[in-house]
C-alpha cells in the first residue's frame, strides 16, 4: 500500500482542499493520503468533500491544534 | 493526545464541532436579539474603519474633512476608539474564538508558509476593505444585513459577491494547480 | 499546548472578558450587554466552523452547497426576525431600522472586489477576527489590509458616488407592499435554498 504525506499546515480554505484534490488527482499510484491540517474549517472543509466524493476517511482531532485526515482511495 | 485511533472526533458540546445548520440558527437569533435591542444588524467593518479613521489621524492626516465620514458614517467621527459599539462587538468575537480555541485545547500558532500567501493575503485585505466601503458592510453588514432589512443594496452585493467570489475561486485554483503541487 | 498553560490562558481570557466588560460598563451602560454579544457569536462561530468564503468557492471547486446553505438559513432567520421588528417600528413610529444603503454601480464593484477578496485572503472580515484569534499570523496581515483598503475605500467613495449610477437607497416594501416583498424574499430565500439540492444531483 502506497502512502503519501501532504503538509497543509498554515494554508486557508481553500488552499487545503485545493492541494488536496491535485495530489489525489496527480499521483494515481497511491492509496492511501494523509493529509496534515491546522485549520478547524479546512479539517471540515475536506471531510465534505471527501464525503460528497464517497471516499473512505479518518479524521484524527490531534489535540494540539492540528487535524489528521486519512484518505482511502478505493 | 489521541493518535490513530480512527476518527476521533470529540462530541463535548463545549469542544466538540457543532453542525452547520446549528451555528446558523444561533447565529441569526442573536443577530434579530441585536437588532431589537440596538436597533442595528449585526456589522463587523465600521468597527475596522473606525481603526483606518483614527490611523490616518494619528499619522497627520485629515479624514474628518472626508465626505464618506462626515455624511454617511458619522458616528465614527466622535466615537472612542475602543469603547465604541461596532469595536467592542468585533473585540467580543475575538474573545469569544479565543475561548473556544483554547477550551478545545486547538490554539496553536501558524507561521507564514510562503511569500505569495502574504501577498495574497495582503492584495485579499484591501480588496475586502475597499469593496466594503463602497457596498456599505461586508457578508454580514451588507449581504445578511441588507437583504435581512429588505434593502436592495443587499441582493446587488450578493449576486455580484457571487460573481466575484467565482472568479476569485478560479484563480486561486489556477494558481494552486501550476504552482503549488509537487 | 500544555495543560497547565491551557488553563493559565483560560483563567487570563476571563479575566479580560470581565476588565473589558467593566471599563465598558463605566463608559456606556449598554456597552457590556454587546461585549457579551459579540463573546456568543464569535464561540458559536469557531464551534460551528462557518466560514462564509468556503460557501462560495466550494460551490466553484465541487459544487458543494453546504456551505451556501448555512448561510442562507442564517439569512432567513434574520430576515424573519427583522420583519417583525421593521414592522412594530414602523407601526409605532413611523420610522424603519436596518441596513438601508445606498445601491448603484458601487454596490456591484464593491461586491466583485469583496468576493474576489476574501478568497485570495481565505476569509471574509469577521473570519479574519476569527482566525486571527486561532493564531494564524497570516491574518494580522490581512487585518492590515482591511483597514487601508477601508480607508482607501472611504477616501474614493464620493467619487463613486458622483460619477457612476447612484440612487438613493430602495426599501423593497415601499415599491412592493409589505406583503408582497415579504412573500417575495421568502420564496426566492427558500427557492434557492431548495434549487441547491437539485444543482448538487446533477453532478
Amino acid at each position: 500500500m502506497a502512502k503519501e504525506r501532504l503538509d497543509v499546515l498554515g494554508e486557508v480554505c481553500p488552499i487545503p482542499l485545493l492541494m488536496t484534490q491535485g495530489v489525489l488527482a496527480k499521483l494515481k499510484n497511491i492509496d492511501v493520503l494523509i493529509v496534515e491540517t491546522d485549520s478547524n474549517q479546512a479539517a471540515r472543509n475536506i471531510f465534505n468533500w471527501c464525503e460528497s466524493c464517497g471516499f473512505k476517511f479518518e479524521i484524527d482531532d490531534l489535540e494540539n491544534g492540528i487535524w489528521e485526515i486519512t484518505i482511502k482511495k478505493e | 493526545m489521541k493518535q490513530g485511533q480512527g476518527k476521533t472526533i470529540n462530541k463535548h458540546v463545549l469542544i466538540g464541532p457543532w453542525p452547520y445548520w446549528a451555528g446558523a440558527l444561533i447565529l441569526g437569533l442573536l443577530n434579530v436579539l441585536l437588532f431589537v435591542i440596538f436597533k442595528k444588524p449585526w456589522g463587523v467593518t465600521s468597527g475596522i474603519a473606525k481603526w483606518g479613521f483614527d490611523l490616518w489621524e494619528g499619522l497627520g492626516g485629515h479624514p474628518e474633512s472626508w465626505a464618506y465620514f462626515r455624511e454617511i458614517n458619522s458616528d465614527i467621527l466622535s466615537s472612542h476608539i475602543f469603547f465604541n459599539q461596532a469595536n467592542i462587538l468585533n473585540m467580543g468575537l475575538v474573545f469569544g474564538v479565543m475561548l473556544a480555541v483554547l477550551l478545545s485545547s486547538h490554539f496553536r500558532i501558524k507561521r507564514l508558509k510562503t511569500r505569495s500567501q502574504l501577498i495574497s493575503a495582503i492584495a485579499g485585505g484591501i480588496m475586502m476593505g475597499y469593496g466594503a466601503r463602497l457596498a456599505f458592510g461586508c457578508n454580514i453588514g451588507a449581504l445578511i444585513g441588507g437583504i435581512a432589512s429588505q434593502s436592495l443594496h443587499g441582493w446587488v452585493f450578493g449576486v455580484f459577491l457571487f460573481i466575484g467570489a467565482s472568479l476569485g475561486t478560479l484563480f486561486v485554483r489556477y494558481y494552486v494547480l501550476k504552482k503549488r503541487l509537487p | 499546548m500544555r495543560k497547565s498553560s491551557q488553563i493559565l490562558s483560560i483563567i487570563l481570557i476571563l479575566l479580560i472578558i470581565s476588565g473589558v466588560a467593566l471599563g465598558a460598563y463605566f463608559y456606556q451602560k449598554n456597552l457590556p450587554l454587546l461585549w457579551v454579544f459579540g463573546i456568543a457569536i464569535g464561540f458559536v462561530f469557531y464551534r460551528s466552523g462557518i466560514c462564509f468564503s468556503t460557501a462560495f468557492s466550494d460551490i466553484v471547486i465541487f459544487r458543494n452547497f453546504r456551505m451556501f446553505r448555512t448561510s442562507l438559513i442564517l439569512l432567513l432567520v434574520s430576515f424573519l426576525g427583522f420583519n417583525i421588528v421593521q414592522l412594530y417600528s414602523n407601526i409605532s413610529n413611523g420610522s424603519i431600522p436596518g441596513y438601508i444603503f445606498p445601491v448603484g454601480l458601487h454596490t456591484a464593484i464593491g461586491g466583485i472586489l469583496f468576493g474576489m477578496g476574501m478568497v485570495l485572503a481565505g476569509a471574509c472580515v469577521c473570519g479574519t477576527l476569527q482566525k486571527l484569534s486561532e493564531g494564524f499570523l497570516l491574518f494580522w496581515f490581512v487585518l492590515s489590509g482591511v483597514v487601508i483598503g477601508s480607508l482607501l475605500g472611504a477616501y474614493h467613495y464620493p467619487w463613486w458616488e458622483v460619477s457612476y449610477l447612484s440612487w438613493e437607497p430602495v426599501f423593497l416594501p415601499n415599491i412592493f407592499g409589505w406583503r408582497v416583498s415579504w412573500l417575495l424574499t421568502v420564496i426566492i430565500l427558500v427557492g434557492v435554498f431548495g434549487g441547491t439540492f437539485l444543482l448538487e444531483r446533477r453532478k
